[in-house]
């Protein structure tokens, strides 16, 4: 089921909260709105935990993770640290990562079991990639972006990537990760994927602009309605596909 | 002094390069390369075209980045994702280029330590590999002129040459082999000033406008080419207008130290305009502030105006010669263009094709500064550069150049590789030669017999005896001339090609030089026909010599003879002067003795006694302690005897 809505009239809600399958970060906000509608759909199922990351709202961007780890970079404070470590349950691996490239939610796209990352990440920190959220790591670029984490979400079901994303290079892509691939768009038409969604196996919240189609892509994607991810090319046919336009 | 050994040591102006020279000529450096090389990338890039067009058709599972790379299984293609090839790969295409799977093996290989790293278990090739990478990565970004392997990068290698082409201000040509009737080993390299030639495209075309420039040898036609010098800075003017063709022997030269160049017309006029100690003309500064009112700035502002019309009246005097010159060289700041162009009724057009700046800083103004002008840019520059140290100057140069995108960084701006050339390097054969002129240039000029023994009969081979024979003369060495004529038997009636085929004799320095010859000619008058063939005009016996002598000789007596007449007439004169000065003398002393006289009759007698006290007192007298009235009647008399006495003399 995937929910819009927005982080203090921003529809980027990418920015402001990661989702896991484990647990869920929210930025801190002057109201509890944005926390409530993860409340509503995630509560007692995995921990939300209001927090920031070296003293910004923008947690989303900064950090990455799965259900096995969470990697935070180098600017997050001991005092974050220990909250998160507080919050997350102990299966989760926290690691700080001192890596030139600090937004780590822009330069690693990952699920479970797969990540891509920016082809200028440090060797050492693609090793502590692999080692904390025990994913087997690939440098690639998303329709040439090397920012792949903006560009694309994934989870363990499916995967949106951007919508210039070449067919060849969505069968490579999807054969590296194992999942099926769709180009689509969020927020009416954005394409910076990461900021506009964020996704978990059985759900996703995205801004509060995206359309009902986007929705419905977005629903068949990453299979949130039990539908195969072959319902985005059968049954959506006709409302993504525009003939004699 | 100017020797007539090789023809690289003299300037070698532009406009006449000898034909033996300019036949064997061939443009050399950046400017030869880029046809060849474009024509060299063309049929790369569209192998790449096609094989990349080729690439995604494949239907089973592949990788967007590396070319050519298809894989039968995904356990193939997943191995690869994480293989170093494609790590390179996945980087190098931010970059705009890749390597195929042939390429990469010939890269790896050129890199000797990573024996550690095996790609088939990418986990296991550990730092070693990414460092791999990393160093091929910054190795490609070092040296990308060799691996063209993308569209991109020779499009922008050739761009660079093609800039190099268009902004080094030297053209140069070489020889395509060694010319020894003129002295030129095989790597020398000529540069042609860029502004002398029209703008061209390819590199050809510098040549056979260099070969079209040359002087035709018809003196009608030569003498209507000239090109025009103008400067103007600092309130200083200086033009100059020179013939093409070099000045005739006989011709006049009017213009101090110009040498052998023909100026045509010269004008040059100082007027005040820039502010002291700030620098600036004065319009610049009114227009940067308000106007200034000081007498300075009206002296200024008027100096600048009177300095801009004298100018515009010059060019229009000078129209004609203007219309005919081939290239216009000028030196102005952007305001003072305003005066050779740019105004109602200007002589010359902004566009015109022919205006040039001057290539190179130029000093003030001066008429001076504008023939050293002239002969930087008309003479050849010579370099000696082997082919491997130019090539290594171009690549130099060309890596050197700025993208032309990319913001220019503040660093120096590279120099035209060619145009500093640095150690001269030949082959050691040649290098020796070279090394060996030097030194025989230099045992002549200091006169080294005895040094020069030896060595002559050891390299001989290597000079031209002709060549020789004028250098010695030329730099007055009797006693070496005596020894080569007559020891060594050169042979003076060979023409020396270096200075228009002239005969060793006239290049003689002075006449004792010339009776060297002559002496030589008369004892041996058989060795060969000195009269034609060596142009002496006639042997020196000893006798004829000393006829000579004894007839200067008698010609210096009567000289003297005269000359002590002369001076026992002055004498006499003197004598004559002295006389009246004396009965002068008299008369006055006569005078001087009757005015003491009379002045003695008035009574004062201590008076002209020693040194006189102006004022105050007289004859002792002293005015001082008297009353008013006392004084006044004092004077009045001493004023009557005065007027008595004038009197009395007349």
């Amino acid at each position: 089921m995937a929910v819009r809505t927005q982080f203090e009239n921003s529809t980027d809600i990418g920015v402001f909260s990661k989702l896991t399958n484990a647990y869920c970060l929210t930025a801190l906000a002057s109201s509890t709105n944005f926390y409530s509608v993860f409340e509503s759909e995630l509560a007692d199922v995995i921990p939300i935990v209001h927090t920031t990351i070296g003293g910004t709202r923008i947690v989303g961007r900064l950090t990455a993770g799965n259900r096995h780890g969470l990697l935070v970079p180098s600017t997050t404070t001991d005092q974050e640290l220990q909250h998160l470590r507080n919050s997350l349950p102990p299966s989760v691996a926290i690691q700080r990562i001192e890596e030139r490239l600090s937004a780590l939610g822009n330069v690693i796209a990952c699920n479970d079991y797969v990540a891509l990352v920016h082809p200028d990440i440090d060797r050492e920190t693609e090793e502590i990639i692999a080692d904390t959220l025990k994913v087997e790591v690939f440098r690639q670029t998303v329709a040439s972006n090397v920012l792949v984490g903006s560009y694309c979400a994934l989870s363990n079901q499916g995967g949106l990537v951007h919508p210039k994303t070449s067919r060849s290079e969505l069968d490579e892509l999807s054969s590296l990760l194992q999942v099926p691939l769709v180009a689509g768009t969020v927020n009416r038409g954005s394409e910076v994927i990461g900021a506009g969604l964020v996704v978990n196996d059985w759900c996703a919240f995205t801004g509060l602009d995206t359309t009902a189609t986007e929705i419905s892509v977005i629903e068949a994607t990453f299979r949130l309605q039990g539908q195969t991810s072959a319902a985005v090319i059968n049954e959506m046919r006709d409302s993504l596909i525009d003939h004699y336009a | 002094m100017s020797t007539p050994t090789s023809i690289l040591s003299r300037g070698v102006s532009v406009y006449s390069i000898p034909t033996e020279l300019l036949a064997n000529l061939s443009v050399r450096s950046i400017q030869a390369q880029p046809p060849a090389e474009a024509e060299e990338i063309k049929p790369k890039s569209t192998a790449a075209k096609t094989a990349q067009a080729n690439l995604p058709g494949a239907a089973g599972l592949s990788c967007q980045t590396c070319p050519n790379a298809n894989f039968d299984t995904v356990e193939e293609q997943r191995a690869h994702f994480k293989s170093d090839w494609h790590r390179y790969n996945a980087k190098a295409k931010l970059a705009g280029r890749t390597v195929s799977a042939e390429q990469w093996e010939g890269m790896v290989e050129g890199i000797s330590s990573i024996s550690g790293s095996d790609s088939g278990s990418s986990s296991s090739s550990g730092s070693s590999s990414q460092s791999k990478v990393a160093r091929l990565l910054k190795r490609q970004t070092i040296d990308n002129n060799q691996n063209l392997s993308d569209d991109e990068e020779a499009l922008e290698l050739a761009d660079r040459q093609r800039r190099a082409h268009l902004r080094t201000a030297v053209i140069w040509f070489s020889p395509t082999t060694s010319i020894p009737s003129l002295g030129v080993p095989k790597d020398t390299q000529f540069g042609v000033h860029r502004a002398l030639f029209p703008p061209f495209d390819t590199a050809a075309d510098y040549l056979t406008e260099l070969k079209r420039m040359q002087l035709s040898g018809n003196n009608e036609e030569d003498g209507e080419r000239r090109l025009t010098l103008l400067m103007v800075a600092g309130g200083h003017f200086a033009g100059m207008i020179v013939s093409i063709k070099p000045r005739g022997k006989s011709e006049k030269q009017e213009v101090k130290g110009a040498g052998e160049v023909r100026v045509l017309k010269h004008k040059t006029f100082h007027r005040y305009t820039t502010r002291k100690k700030q620098g600036g003309s004065q319009a610049l500064n009114d227009n940067a502030k308000s106007k200034a009112v000081s007498a300075g700035a009206m002296l200024r502002r008027y100096g600048e105006q009177a300095l801009q019309e004298e100018i515009r009246a010059l060019m229009i005097e000078w129209e004609d010669d203007l219309a005919a010159s081939e290239r216009i060289f000028i030196r102005a700041s952007t305001h003072g263009k305003k005066s050779f162009y740019g105004y109602e009724g200007a002589v010359l057009s902004k566009n015109d094709e022919r205006f040039r700046t001057f290539p190179f800083p130029t000093r003030r103004p001066t008429l001076q500064e504008l023939l050293r002008c002239w002969h930087e840019l008309t003479r050849m520059k010579v370099s000696h550069l082997s082919e491997d140290a130019l090539r290594a100057f171009d690549e130099e140069y060309i890596a050197s150049l700025q993208p032309k995108n990319k913001p220019i960084k503040p660093t120096p701006a590279p120099t035209p590789a060619p145009t500093a050339p640095a150690i001269p390097k030949l082959s050691p054969e040649e290098e020796a030669k070279l090394d060996r002129r030097k030194r025989l240039e230099e045992m002549i000029r200091k006169g080294r017999l005895d040094a020069l023994k030896p060595f002559w009969t050891k390299y001989q081979t290597d000079f031209e005896p002709s060549e020789i024979l004028g250098l010695v003369a030329s730099s007055v060495q009797e006693e070496m001339l005596k020894y080569l004529l007559e020891e060594e038997r050169l042979d003076p009636t060979q023409p020396i090609l270096t200075s228009n085929n002239r005969k060793p004799y006239e290049l003689s320095a002075n006449k004792n030089i010339r009776n060297v010859f002559r002496r030589v000619a008369h004892n041996h008058p058989e060795w060969y026909d000195w009269v034609v063939d060596a142009r002496v005009p006639s042997g020196l016996s000893d006798e004829l010599e000393q006829e000579q002598n004894t007839k200067k000789n008698e010609r210096r007596k009567g000289l003297k003879e005269k000359l002590k007449e002369r001076e026992k007439q002055r004498a006499a004169e003197a004598e004559v002067e002295e006389a009246r000065e004396k009965e002068a003398e008299e008369q006055k002393q006569k005078e001087e003795a009757m005015r003491t006289t009379a002045m003695n009759l008035n009574g004062n007698t201590g008076a002209n006694k020693g040194p006189q006290k102006l004022g105050g007192r007289v004859g002792g007298e002293g005015l001082g302690g008297m009353s008013q009235e006392m004084r006044m009647q004092i004077e009045r008399e001493r004023r009557a005897r005065a007027a008595e006495a004038r009197f009395g003399r007349g």
